[in-house]
């Protein structure tokens, strides 16, 4: 992939296609967490989330499972709806075949979001912790997810950057 | 790097909930540290969120990286609890509660 860069008020950046490839695999895994609870499944409904969920969606509170409740229903189904949204508008602005990439302001907005919900996720998955280096627990590992996180993490770092760095 | 002041009040302990007693506290919004989330990623969402200017949003931010959590805002509960979904929306590790 290129770095993001402002033209014109917009980001542009060029991804390989076996990083669309890959982008569009974890995206679409991560929206079909998202969408798959909520079931009218009463068993389903009282079960404990999955530990991925559970770290998308965590509770308000912390000690008081009341109010971990009120917040819960006050909030869950707006921030499933709104991370959705985020993870179809990354997944529109992504051709199969990779190649240009080119991202409003919102757009941006969604492709961060969305970056740092597969990354949480894997993060849950593989139980990253601060002192991990990436690339080496690829190596050590062979686990494809190791890279596929440091990648996504590379492009999410980038993405901020030209955010935070936006021309006025 | 650990930084030498705080931006909001904060005490470490449990925090005890009285509803009929403590109403003259405000409630906290509270950021905890996490493995996953940029160092760049959460200093953008603390200025897109609150408004902060970047020294404000970098010590806050470096506060949550070295001391395990940061107080981001505090007031109303019905404003805690808003602002504990938009960090949410984010991916950032927030809470809320009556401030200690």
């Amino acid at each position: 992939m290129t770095p993001f860069r402002w033209k014109k008020g917009r980001l542009v950046g060029e991804i390989e296609a076996h990083e669309a490839a890959l982008l569009l695999q974890v995206v679409s895994e991560i929206r079909d967490v998202l969408g798959e609870t909520e079931s009218d499944d009463e068993n389903a409904a009282n079960a404990a989330p999955d530990p991925v969920t559970a770290r998308l969606l965590p509770a308000g509170h912390r000690s008081d499972p009341q109010l971990a409740r009120d917040y819960r229903s006050l909030t869950e189904s707006g921030l499933r709806q709104e991370k959705l949204a985020d993870a179809a508008r990354l997944l529109d602005t992504v051709d199969e075949a990779g190649g240009r990439v080119e991202l409003d302001g919102d757009g941006a907005e969604a492709w961060i979001r969305t970056l740092n919900d597969v990354r949480l996720a894997i993060g849950v998955q593989l139980d990253v912790n601060e002192a991990d280096d990436p690339m080496i627990r690829a190596e050590e590992t062979g686990d494809p997810r190791w890279a596929a996180y440091s990648w996504l993490t590379a492009v999410q770092g980038l993405l901020v950057d030209a955010l935070l760095d936006k021309p006025r | 790097m650990r930084q030498s002041g705080t931006i909001a009040p904060e005490r470490t302990g449990e925090v005890v909930v009285d509803e009929d007693e403590e109403t003259d506290r405000p409630w906290v919004t509270i950021v905890w540290n996490d493995p996953v989330n940029l160092m760049n990623y959460v200093t953008y969402v603390f200025q897109k969120l609150f408004a902060y200017d970047e020294p404000t949003a970098t010590k806050l931010m470096l506060q949550v990286h070295h001391e395990g959590k940061a107080i981001v805002s505090s007031g109303a509960k019905e404003r805690m609890e808003s602002d504990t979904s938009r960090l949410h929306a984010y991916g950032l590790w927030a809470s809320y509660q009556r401030d200690s």
